[in-house]
């Protein structure tokens, strides 16, 4: 059988996307036995730019022309474009303040050359390209990179789960750092995945995965209130992700 | 009659440039690295975040070196506070320092460098031509990976290191296979320095470096408040924004940083050479290659990482050890109540702010006065 061929590629981000199948150590050789990679320039030289492939997994937001050249030109070459990470999902950290003028925040850092900067509100594929398929994560786990690269070998794509992380943080018996020590904790609204790494070790969810589908964003909204926490806070951390939310979304 | 040729994009490498060369004929007049990184804007980002914010956006900035962004940017929200951390906190902020370093070195020198010194393209060529040595590395990288899953809470992104403290601690368990795994890569560590001490470059030496590092001897290696560079000088972080100058370069996003006008040199080989304090294993491999390393220009780095490697899990171990002697118990996080003063329009639930400032209300439109009390931790209801 042909293998199939797969390109993987950054725009804006940290590339911790792409380092998250770098770090599938056990796992990597055989990875690079399965798949043609021809084009994966953190990792490769000499790729094939202009190839069609299979899949194209892409990580990072689309901040710049250049950014949404290379996805303009991985999507009318590839047959699935796969969306690798929060901020090709949602827009991620590096879109927090799309609330605020870009030329206002692109001047605090670049001062008087501000204007010669090519950048515009760092946004999710979804807003230029259709998407196949998603792994929502900042960063994404390894579990899900594998179980893609796997269904795909079969001709599918994964089954990820549609609840939220407070439901794997309940089963793992963690204690309720929202309810029982009045934290703000993102769990309820956030999809799950992870198994609730951080409230695992002692630590608030702080909403890397986005937004679950269905999330009862307004109940959360009212009983971090009810806590003390002023909403701009609470709306603070939710943007840190996405920032994108229905404050008044009620299921 | 001159040409150009473009090297683009830049490839094994983290982040986005590309490499132009500019030709007279045969003869190359110049060459010119461009960094083509979007701008993220993070200095932007932080303008009005809770300091508790601070840490988790700015680990964001890389994902291969984000332990040291946490760890730097809390240092720097702690001074701002004028708040310390326990003896168990700074070891584990320690302990996932050094597998950082494991895993970045181990990427950098067996992914991205080695298959240059095999003459193919990529990890997966060398998967074929030289799968002992891949495997090796992979196997280096998965300790240093297994230091910053069990310490940091996840493998990028750590989680667990908070301002003034930390989640919750390595167990016993959790410490004994970290142990088990960094034992067993000590070998392969000293393989490592072999391996890549067999390689010589192909040009002509390049101009030398004028490095810069932390000063070491005030605190464990890599931590610390001081600066030096190969010049002798020396200055405090307090000092940072009079040493050095940062320059916006003309198509590249990337700023550059000046020390008192020039470029430096930092990372591992700037370290060695600036004489970092090394664990027993590594100082001897550092002796059998100094003079391969002192004064060399930046090819020697991946020589220098190599030795760092040996330091890194040497010093690993002994964190470990230390950690398993004193059996810390897990520490509640001190709830954090900034002076007045620097509290920004929202930091902390009301009932943390009510206990220590029963005046805020009445507050002077200047503020405390410099004598005040300096900004306090103190455990919340």
């Amino acid at each position: 059988m042909k293998k199939p061929t797969m390109a993987i590629a950054g725009l804006t981000a940290c590339s911790g996307c792409q380092l998250t199948l770098l770090n599938c150590e056990a796992e990597l050789p055989e990875v690079a036995g399965c798949f043609d990679l021809i084009f994966f320039p953190m990792g490769i030289s000499g790729g094939d730019e202009c190839a069609s492939v299979d899949v194209a997994i892409v990580e990072g937001a689309v901040s710049t022309p250049d950014d949404l050249e290379t996805l303009l030109h991985l999507r009318s070459r590839s047959r699935f474009l796969v969306a690798f990470g929060t901020c090709a999902l949602w827009g991620g950290v590096a879109a927090m303040k799309n609330h605020e003028s870009r030329t206002e925040l692109t001047k605090i850092v670049y001062h008087d050359v501000a204007g010669e900067v090519l950048t515009f509100n760092p946004e999710p594929f979804h807003f230029f390209v259709t998407v196949d398929f998603a792994i929502p994560g900042c960063p994404p786990e390894k579990d899900e990179l594998l179980a893609l690269l796997s269904s795909l070998l079969r001709g599918s794509f994964p089954v990820f789960p549609i609840y939220p992380v407070c439901t794997e943080c309940r089963n793992r018996e963690n204690r309720c750092l929202l309810v029982e020590d009045n934290e703000l904790c993102l769990g309820p609204l956030i999809q799950a995945g992870c198994g609730a790494r951080c409230p695992a070790a002692g630590i608030v969810c702080e909403g890397c995965r986005g937004p679950v589908a269905e999330a009862n964003v307004a109940s959360e909204m009212e009983l971090l209130m009810q806590k003390g926490f002023p909403r701009e806070e609470i709306i603070s951390r939710m943007r840190r992700f996405c920032p994108e939310w229905n404050y008044e979304q009620r299921h | 009659m001159s040409s150009v040729i473009d090297i683009r994009p830049l490839t094994r490498v983290e982040g986005h440039g590309r490499v132009s060369v500019f030709l007279d004929g045969k003869r190359v007049e110049g060459v010119r690295l461009t960094l083509t990184e979007s701008p993220r804007l993070f200095e932007a980002l932080l303008v009005g975040k809770g300091f508790e914010e601070v840490p988790a956006i700015i680990c964001r900035i890389c994902s291969l070196c984000s332990s040291v962004h946490r760890i730097t940017s809390l240092m720097a929200v702690e001074k701002a506070l004028g708040i310390g951390v326990t003896e168990q906190a700074q070891l584990h902020r320690e302990l996932i320092l050094n597998g950082g370093h494991i895993q970045s070195h181990a990427l950098h020198l067996f992914c991205l460098v080695l298959p240059d010194l095999f003459g193919v393209c990529g990890f997966t060529d060398l998967a074929e031509k030289a799968p002992e040595e891949l495997k090796r590395g992979l196997r280096i990288k998965a300790a240093g990976n297994l230091i910053q899953e069990t310490v940091g809470g996840r493998l990028i992104h750590p989680v667990t290191l908070i301002p003034g403290g930390m989640g919750k601690p390595v167990g016993r368990e959790g410490l004994l296979k970290l142990k088990e795994a960094l034992e067993a890569i000590l070998p392969d560590a000293a393989n490592a320095l072999e391996l890549f001490s067999t390689f010589t470059s192909p040009c002509s030496a390049l101009s030398p470096s004028s490095f810069m590092a932390v000063e070491p001897g005030s605190a464990p290696p890599l931590f610390g408040e001081r600066l030096i560079t190969g010049d002798g000088e020396g200055f405090s972080v307090d000092d940072y924004r009079s040493a050095f100058r940062e320059e916006v370069s003309p198509d590249t996003h990337a700023k550059k940083s000046l020390v008192n006008g020039k470029s430096v040199t930092v990372g591992a080989l700037a370290r060695l050479n600036l004489g970092m304090e090394l664990a027993p294993r590594a100082a001897a491999a550092f002796e059998r290659c100094r003079d391969r390393i002192v004064g060399a220009d930046i090819r020697a780095n991946n020589l220098a990482q190599s030795v760092e490697l040996i330091h890194a899990v040497e010093r690993s171990l002994e964190i470990i050890d230390i950690l398993l002697d004193r059996g810390f118990e897990r520490e509640k996080p001190e709830k954090i109540c900034p002076h007045p003063q620097l509290q920004l329009r929202w930091s902390r639930p009301l009932h943390c702010r009510r206990r220590h400032y029963p005046h805020r209300h009445q507050s002077s439109p200047h503020g405390a006065q410099p004598s005040g009390p300096r900004p306090v931790a103190g455990r919340s209801g």
